[in-house]
């Protein structure tokens, strides 16, 4: 209860200093709006071309893509700080001040930072879904809603547990950012239908990176119902034990290299 | 049982060693060449509720990696930093709780955001109750003189008031301990002033123990009862410091300008034990324990018609400045 409060003031905290610098934030809202239109546009360009790829057609497409980026949109508005631990600030030792409170180091490092440029990913992301759905007669019920939702929420989870794993590293290794980057590169596979790819990614990315499985199931369902053999109810079974997990495992090897972050010499 | 134990601190830093230039950079990759670098060597003391301990060296001596082994920053390489009988190591969020830390260099408030906002979060982190932080906060803020600032950006603050400021966020938690890390570097007199009068009043009122490191030498004579001078890593003395003046022999100098036909042969014939050094001035140094102060007076006054001179003491900078000479030479 005493963290619950304590990420509220938090976040508040960092959107009070986000908002210091008011153009500053928007230019960044703005900039990830325009860089997500134009590769919309380019997707658009490219599926227009083939009116089908392995039997999904261009809205769906789209619509797999924009869930995906709100998956990816909620992730980096909450953990943005993993980022520049994974890039400068072990290296620096300016973690430092993180080390010497009376809170978890995790909790403090997500806590102290609300990403608002990300908005300006949800809101594309948000905008695309609305504009796919209305073009295409999807299954709406209570188990395809539920499946996709919790797909959705996993999904970022899922990223930020990976993001908490690299970023951990760097306690031990000083800089880990470019490898957090190839990861976050490959999550960009699970915006397109994971059936055009090669068995080993299919595999990949549903036992290995999970995303496929939190998004591209839930999202054919939309079209039409399952057919792997399981249940929607029992997919969100899945997917949650999957995610905790993935979560608890994060949590546990944050703390072990945590144990090793060492400040610099002055 | 003292407050804080450190118990054979050693901290070795590994560098791989590498030449200059790209294609030795190139090779480092692939060696396993280290040099050891020893910042600090079998380092131990202790520490009593109540004190105010200065830990003084020259640049690179080991202070800042003494401090941050003591805060549980930096892993010792060898021996242990104990403090109320808990290894700062292995209870990390409790030892959190006890103490303050200020490094001069790095600030610890909110950058963007009003000052009073960084309280107001440290209050909850610390979990300190609505009663005390009144209290305290009132406190802090009469002592530093915070209010005039308290609601502008941090960012916008002087380099004094942002001292000041977070010198008062490390203490909003009472703590039991408060490290300070050159806690006036750069800042000017008055300001120097105002926190030096404000560590003396916290460690009365709250006994408050503190630990420096400073180079002003005038923070160590103002501040502290006892101090710890280190030097490559090693302690070269652990005491108070009327104790060290004294092993220094009560050492005073004399200063007069210099004039034109200055001779001094009569000083000489009064007492060889006096130090002469003349350049636009004339320099005696010399010790209380062979030198009768008031006899060389009368002879300055008397013989070389004198009228203006300066009396003063050693300085605990010409202290340590022998101590490091001597350290040299044994070697």
């Amino acid at each position: 209860m005493k963290y619950i409060k304590l990420y509220f003031k938090y976040a508040k905290l960092s959107i009070m200093s986000k908002l210091s610098y008011k153009s500053n934030t928007i230019i960044g809202i703005l900039a990830f709006l325009f860089t997500e239109i134009t590769s919309i546009l380019t997707l658009f360009i490219i599926v227009s071309q083939v009116p089908e790829l392995n039997g999904w057609d261009r809205y769906q497409i789209a619509l797999l893509y924009g869930i995906t980026n709100l998956a990816i949109g909620i992730d980096h508005l909450f953990t943005d700080k993993l980022w520049n631990v994974a890039y400068f600030e072990v290296r620096s030792g300016s973690m430092d001040s993180l080390f010497l409170r009376p809170l978890p180091v995790l909790f403090q490092t997500i806590a102290c930072e609300i990403q608002l440029e990300a908005l300006g990913e949800i809101l594309t992301a948000i905008f695309l879904i609305v504009f796919c759905a209305s073009n295409l007669a999807l299954i709406v019920n209570f188990s395809s809603i539920l499946l996709l939702a919790v797909g959705i929420i996993c999904a970022s989870l899922l990223i930020s547990s990976f993001k908490i794993i690299i970023a951990s590293m760097a306690f031990a290794f000083k800089r880990t950012g470019p490898f957090l980057q190839i990861i976050y590169n490959f999550a960009n596979y699970s915006k397109y239908p994971l059936n055009i790819f090669p068995k080993i990614i299919r595999f990949a990315f549903t036992f290995l990176i999970p995303l496929g499985l939190c998004i591209f199931y839930p999202v054919s369902n939309l079209f039409q119902p399952l057919d792997i053999g399981i249940s929607p109810y029992l997919l969100i079974v899945i997917i949650i034990s999957i995610t905790v997990v993935m979560l608890i495992l994060a949590v546990l090897i944050w703390n072990y290299f945590a144990k090793r972050y060492e400040s610099t010499g002055s | 049982m003292a407050l804080i134990e450190v118990k054979n601190l050693s901290k070795t830093f590994k560098k791989p060693i590498r030449g200059n230039g790209v294609l030795s950079m190139v090779k480092t990759l692939f060696s396993r060449k280290y040099e050891n670098i020893e910042a600090v060597k079998d380092v131990s003391f202790e520490i009593e509720q109540g004190e105010i301990v200065g830990y003084i060296g020259a640049n690179g001596a080991g202070k800042s990696t003494t401090i941050k082994m003591m805060c549980g920053i930096l892993f010792p390489t060898n021996g242990e930093v104990i403090i109320d009988q808990k290894s700062v190591l292995k209870h990390r969020k409790e030892i959190n709780q006890e103490i303050g830390v200020v490094f001069g260099q790095k600030t610890q408030l909110w950058w963007d955001i009003p000052l009073i906002e960084t309280f107001k979060i440290l209050k909850s982190i610390y979990s300190v109750s609505d009663k005390d932080y009144e209290e305290r906060f009132n406190y802090l803020c009469d002592l530093l003189d915070l209010r005039s600032f308290m609601n502008q950006n941090v960012r916008s603050l002087s380099l004094g008031q942002r001292m000041r400021a977070d010198f008062a966020a490390s203490l909003i938690h009472n703590p039991k301990i408060l490290y300070l890390d050159e806690p006036t570097i750069g800042l000017d007199v008055l300001v120097k002033d105002k926190i030096r009068k404000a560590i003396k009043e916290l460690n009365h009122h709250y006994n408050t123990t503190v630990i420096l490191t400073t180079h002003d030498m005038k923070d160590i004579e103002e501040l502290c009862s006892r101090i710890i001078i280190i030097d490559k890593g090693t302690i070269l003395y652990d005491g108070s410091l009327e104790d060290i003046k004294f092993k220094f022999g009560n050492i005073k100098n004399i200063v007069f300008p210099l004039f034109e036909d200055f001779d001094e042969t009569k000083i000489k014939e009064f007492n060889k034990a006096i130090n002469i050094e003349i350049d636009d001035n004339v320099r005696l140094s010399f010790s209380l324990n062979d030198v009768d102060l008031d006899a060389l007076l009368l002879l300055l006054i008397s013989e070389y018609k004198i009228s203006d001179f300066k009396i003063f003491d050693i300085g605990i900078e010409d202290i340590t400045k022998e101590l490091y000479a001597k350290n040299e030479e044994n070697k």
